[in-house]
C-alpha cells in the first residue's frame, strides 16, 4: 500500500481555513475525497462550516484520536507542529504539511499504476516513447518509418495505455523495442511510467502513433535542442519538428514552401492558432488536412522530399509562443521532473499533458522551439480522422516509406 | 444595433430561453443542428427553424446571430466560413450577457429567499458552487424525486403543484435540463424570466462577471467617455509619484480617460492629483488588484483600448501612440491574433534581453551578471528580477546609454517600426489590450490574498491557450524601477540618480 493510500484510509482533518487552504483546495478535492473537519486555532470569527465541512477549534486537552490524520494548511507550520507534538501527535505518522502531502500524492499517483513491462533496454541516454494502440490502420506505415529513422543507439519503448496488444508486442520483439502496457487508460500516466522505467534516459522523445517520421528528424531535433541551449538566449522547454497538420507548423510550412496564397484562396485567412479558439480550419476541416498532405498543393505532396529540402537549408528554428499540439516532442528528464511530470487526475485527461507542458514552458520561461530543418507528417486532428482514414487508404504512396535503393 | 437586424439564435434550450427574455429579442429564426437529441427537453419552437445553408446570403448585414451553445468555437468557424464576422454579425451569449444589467438582478436574488428546481446532474455537478453562492434556499422542486424524498438538508423537496403557493416568496433558480418547458409552466402563473426565475447556466455567467468586480468602491468620476482609457495602479510607492504622474500628464493624449486606482486604500494625495489633472479616482477598501482593474474597466464602458500601468513605470513621450500603432500594424500584417502589446522595458525579464541586444551591451551584462537569457525571473537566470545591481545596471549604472530612458525612447522611436513576440510569462507593468480581449479572457481572476501576480498569470496563460501573441513594441520605451526584492535599494537609487532627471528631454 502506498503512503498516500495509507493516509487516505485514516480520518482526515485539515488544519487551517485561510489562504493556504484556499490555494490547495483543488489538490485536496483531488486527493482527499472525505475530510472530517477543518481545524482552526480559534473558532471566533470563522464560519461553522466551510465548503460543507464542519469548522472546529483545536482543543489541546482532547486526547489524540487513533486513526486520525491532520494535513496542515498554514504558514504557521512550526507553531502548529509543536502544538500537535505536545498533544501526542507524531509528524509523518499523524500529521504532515500540505505541500509535502501534495508532493507525495503526485509522486504516488503520477508514475505508479499497474502495468507490464517487456524490457529490452540498451541503457541509452536517449529514449523514444511511442504512444500507440488506437489507430491500427496506420501501423503498417508508421512503424517501418520509425524503424528506419530512429538512431540505432536509442532506447525505444512502445506504450499502450489501457490495453494490451499482441500485434504490437510482436512488432516490438522484431524491432528490439521495449513494450509497456498500462491497465488504466491515461496518457499522462503511461508516459510517466515509461520515463520512470528508463532512469538513464536524459533526453526523451514522445511521439503519437499517427506521426510519420522522416530521415534525420531525431538528429535534427537533438541538434536544435543542443544549439539553442548553448548558443541562444533561450532556455529550452521542448523541441518539435515542423508538422503540416498542426496549428503552428502549418503557417511556417506554408510560408517556407511559398504556398500561403494557395491556402488563403481555399480556406481564408492564414493564422497561427491554438486550434480551438479561432481559425480552426486546420483542426476541423478534413479538406485542410488533405491540402497539407499535398492535395491541390503540389509542394506538399511528398513529405520525404520536403524533409530533404529542409535538411539542406542552413540551420533554422522558430519559437512557438502559443499552445502547441505535442504530437512529437523532445524534452529532458530534468524538465519532466521540474514540471512535476505529466499530471494524472481522477478523470480522463485527454489534452492535460499538452496543457501542462505548454503552461510549464510559458510560466518557467522555457521555450517551445520548432526545429525547422526537419518535418514529420501528422495524419489528422480528431474531427478530420474519419475522412483522413479514407484518404490514407486511397493514397498509400504518401504514407509508406519509400523503397530504399 | 442588433435590434434593427433579423435575430437568429443558434442553439435552442435553457440559454436561448433566457437570452430571448432578458434582452426582449424579436427572433426571426432558430438554428439547431442537434435538435433531435434535445426534443424531449425543449418547448415547441416559437419561430421557424433553419439550417445554416438556408441563411447564406450576399447581404451579411441582414442577420445577427446569437450563439447559445457551449461549443462556440465550432459554430464560430462555420459562420466565418459563411463570411460572417464576430461581433459585427454574431456574438456568443456569454459576451452578450456583459451588456445586461446584472447588478440589479443579482442584488435582487441575494436579498430574496431562493428556491431551486432540479436535483439532477446539474445540481450534483455544481453542488459546492450552489452551497457557496445561494445561501438562502428555502425549498427545492423536483418532480421525480419529491414523492420519495421529503427533504434535503432540512429543506422541503416538493412537486411543482405542491410548491405553487410558495413561489411568490422566492426567486427560482432552475437547474433542470427541462428549463424551456418549466419556463412555459411558470409563465402560465404570470411569472417572468429574469424577474422571478432564471436558468442556473445564465445565472452562473452573470455571477461570474459580478464576483470579479469590487463590491464596495468609491469613484470620483471625471470620465470623458473616451474609447481610450489609461488605468494606473497606485497607492504604495508615493516617493515616485511626482515623476510618474508628471510623465503621465505630459505624455497622455488629452482626449484619453485616465483613472488612478488604489486597491485597499483611499489616499487623499492621489485624490488631489486626480482633481488637479482632471482624472478619475477609484479606490477600494479590500485589496484585490484584479477586482479594482475589472471594476475600472467595467465603469469606463466606452473604453475600447485599455492601457494598464503600475505606479513604478516611467512612460516616455509618444508611448501611447507607438503602442497603438504597433497594435494596428501587427494586427494587419502578422499571422497572429493579439493578446496584448507592451513597450520595451529594460527592467523586465523579457525586455532586458532585447534592450541589451539593441544597445550591444550583452558582453557588459554577461561580465557582471553571467549568462544573458530570457527568463521568468523566478526559476532560472534570476539576476534581472532579484539582484538590485542588475536593476541599477539597466538604469544606467556603469553604462551611459541606459541612464536616460527619454533619449533611448527618442532613438528607438526614430527607427523603423519593429516588434517581437514574447513566448514566456511576461511582467505586465504596462500593457495595452482591448475591451473585447478582457471579456474574452473572462476578466481578471479573483484569488485569495491581494491577487498580486494573479492578473499576470491569467492574461499570459489566456494568451497562450487562446493562440494570441504577447507583442512587444520595440519603438516604445518605458522604465520600470525594479522588481519586489529590488525595490528598497532601487528607491534609494532613484532618489540619488533618477528623480526628475529625464523629464525635460524632448518635451519642449
Amino acid at each position: 500500500m502506498t503512503r498516500l493510500e495509507s493516509i487516505r484510509r485514516k480520518r482526515i482533518h485539515i488544519w487551517g481555513a485561510g489562504n493556504t487552504y484556499t490555494y490547495h483546495k483543488e489538490d485536496l478535492q483531488e486527493y482527499v475525497p472525505d475530510i472530517e473537519s477543518i481545524i482552526v486555532s480559534n473558532a471566533d470569527g470563522n464560519p461553522l462550516s466551510l465548503d460543507g465541512i464542519p469548522v472546529k477549534q483545536f482543543s489541546p486537552a482532547e486526547e489524540r484520536q487513533e486513526n486520525t490524520f491532520i494535513i496542515v494548511c498554514s504558514i504557521y507550520y512550526d507553531e502548529i507542529s509543536s502544538l500537535l507534538k505536545e498533544s501526542g501527535y507524531h509528524i509523518g505518522r499523524d500529521f504532515i504539511h500540505i505541500r509535502t502531502f501534495v508532493t507525495l500524492a503526485k509522486l504516488s499517483t503520477y508514475s505508479s499504476g499497474e502495468h507490464t513491462f517487456i524490457d529490452r533496454k540498451k541503457n541509452s541516454d536517449e529514449l523514444l516513447v511511442i504512444l500507440a494502440g488506437y489507430k491500427k490502420f496506420v501501423w503498417e506505415s508508421v512503424f517501418p518509418r520509425l524503424k528506419r529513422s530512429v538512431p540505432e543507439h536509442m532506447d525505444v519503448v512502445l506504450v499502450t495505455s489501457g490495453l494490451v496488444n499482441e500485434e504490437l508486442q510482436e512488432l516490438c520483439e522484431n524491432y528490439g523495442w521495449s513494450y509497456i502496457s498500462t491497465v488504466r487508460n491515461n496518457v499522462s500516466l503511461a508516459i510517466n511510467i515509461a520515463i520512470t522505467r528508463f532512469p538513464q534516459a536524459k533526453y526523451i522523445y514522445k511521439i503519437d502513433e499517427d506521426i510519420f517520421t522522416t530521415a534525420g528528424c531525431f538528429e535534427a531535433m537533438r541538434e536544435t535542442y543542443d544549439r539553442l541551449t548553448h548558443d541562444s538566449k533561450y532556455e529550452v522547454g521542448f523541441v518539435t519538428p515542423l508538422i503540416p497538420v498542426n496549428g503552428y507548423g502549418y503557417v511556417r510550412l506554408l510560408e517556407l514552401f511559398d504556398a500561403v496564397g494557395l491556402w488563403e484562396e481555399r480556406f481564408g485567412e492564414l493564422m497561427y492558432t491554438d486550434c480551438y479558439r479561432h481559425h480552426r480550419t486546420i483542426h476541423d476541416s478534413p479538406e485542410a488536412a488533405m491540402f497539407m498532405w499535398g492535395e491541390e498543393n503540389p509542394q506538399f505532396a511528398d513529405i520525404d522530399a520536403m524533409a530533404e529540402k529542409l535538411a539542406n537549408r542552413s540551420f533554422q528554428y522558430s519559437i512557438c509562443p502559443i499552445r502547441y499540439s505535442i504530437g512529437f516532442i523532445l524534452f529532458t528528464r530534468r524538465n519532466w521532473m521540474k514540471m512535476g511530470m505529466f499530471p494524472v487526475k481522477q478523470h480522463m485527461n485527454l489534452g492535460a499533458d499538452e496543457e501542462h507542458i505548454c503552461k510549464f514552458c510559458m510560466m518557467h520561461a522555457r521555450v517551445m522551439a520548432v526545429a525547422e530543418n526537419t518535418i514529420v507528417g501528422h495524419l489528422s486532428y480528431g474531427p478530420q480522422h474519419k475522412k483522413m482514414e479514407e484518404y490514407y487508404r486511397a493514397h498509400p504512396e504518401k504514407f509508406f516509406p519509400k523503397v530504399e535503393d | 444595433m442588433i435590434k434593427q437586424k433579423q435575430i437568429v439564435i443558434w442553439g435552442v434550450g435553457a440559454i436561448q430561453t433566457d437570452i430571448e427574455a432578458l434582452f426582449d429579442l424579436r427572433v426571426a429564426y432558430y438554428i439547431d443542428e442537434a435538435l433531435n437529441q434535445k426534443k424531449e427537453r425543449i418547448a415547441p419552437l416559437r419561430h421557424p427553424l433553419k439550417t445554416p445553408d438556408e441563411l447564406k446570403t450576399q447581404n451579411k448585414d441582414l442577420y445577427f446571430f446569437i450563439i447559445c451553445e457551449q461549443e462556440y468555437g465550432e459554430i464560430q468557424q462555420k459562420l466565418n466560413n459563411m463570411g460572417f464576422a464576430e461581433h459585427r454579425h454574431y456574438v456568443s451569449y456569454e459576451r452578450l450577457l456583459f451588456e445586461y444589467d446584472f447588478h440589479e438582478l443579482l442584488d435582487r436574488i441575494e436579498n430574496q429567499s431562493q428556491a431551486l428546481w432540479g436535483l439532477g446532474k446539474t445540481f450534483k455537478d455544481y453542488n459546492r458552487y450552489i452551497a457557496e453562492n445561494f445561501r438562502r434556499i428555502s425549498f427545492y422542486i423536483d418532480e421525480q424525486m419529491a414523492p420519495g424524498m421529503k427533504s434535503l438538508d432540512g429543506k422541503d423537496v416538493l412537486t411543482f403543484e405542491a410548491a405553487r403557493d410558495r413561489l411568490r416568496d422566492v426567486f427560482l433558480i432552475v437547474t433542470s435540463a427541462y428549463y424551456p418547458q418549466i419556463d412555459i409552466k411558470l409563465r402560465s402563473l404570470g411569472k417572468k424570466p429574469g424577474v422571478d426565475y432564471i436558468s442556473f447556466y445564465t445565472l452562473h455567467v452573470l455571477t461570474h462577471h459580478q464576483t470579479r468586480l469590487s463590491k464596495k468602491f468609491s469613484f470620483i468620476d471625471r470620465r470623458k467617455n473616451s474609447d481610450h482609457l489609461l488605468l494606473v495602479l497606485a497607492g504604495y510607492k508615493e516617493r515616485l509619484w511626482e515623476d510618474i504622474f508628471r510623465r503621465i500628464k505630459a505624455y497622455t493624449p488629452s482626449h484619453y480617460d485616465v483613472c488612478i486606482m488604489s486597491s485597499g486604500l483611499y489616499d487623499i494625495r492621489l485624490s488631489e492629483i486626480c482633481q488637479q489633472n482632471g482624472w478619475s479616482y477609484l479606490s477600494t477598501g479590500s485589496n484585490k488588484i484584479s477586482a479594482i482593474i475589472n471594476t475600472a474597466i467595467h465603469i469606463h464602458a466606452a473604453a475600447k483600448f485599455i492601457f494598464k500601468m503600475d505606479e513604478d513605470i516611467f512612460i516616455t513621450r509618444g508611448i501611447f501612440e507607438k503602442l497603438l500603432n504597433t497594435y494596428k500594424v501587427f494586427e494587419k500584417k502578422e499571422r497572429y491574433q493579439i493578446g496584448f502589446v507592451s513597450p520595451l522595458i529594460p527592467v523586465n525579464t523579457y525586455g532586458y534581453v532585447r534592450v541589451l541586444e539593441k544597445l550591444h551591451l550583452e558582453a557588459e551584462w554577461e561580465a557582471r551578471f553571467g549568462k544573458l537569457k530570457y527568463t521568468d525571473g523566478l526559476t532560472h537566470h534570476y539576476e534581472i528580477a532579484q539582484n538590485y545591481h542588475a536593476a541599477m545596471f539597466m538604469w544606467g549604472d556603469g553604462n551611459r546609454i541606459l541612464k536616460d530612458i527619454d533619449s533611448l525612447s527618442h532613438e528607438l522611436g526614430g527607427q523603423p517600426l519593429q516588434y517581437s513576440i514574447c513566448p514566456n510569462r511576461y511582467s505586465i507593468g504596462m500593457i495595452l489590450f482591448t475591451r473585447e480581449t478582457w471579456m474574452d479572457m473572462g476578466l481578471f481572476p479573483i484569488t485569495a490574498g491581494n491577487n498580486l501576480g494573479a492578473d499576470e498569470v491569467h492574461i499570459c496563460f489566456y494568451c497562450m491557450m487562446s493562440g494570441k501573441a504577447m507583442v512587444v513594441a520595440e519603438n516604445a520605451v518605458a522604465g520600470h524601477l525594479g522588481y519586489g526584492t529590488q525595490t528598497e535599494k532601487m528607491m534609494d537609487y532613484y532618489e540619488n540618480n533618477i528623480k526628475g532627471a529625464h523629464i525635460n528631454v524632448g518635451t519642449t
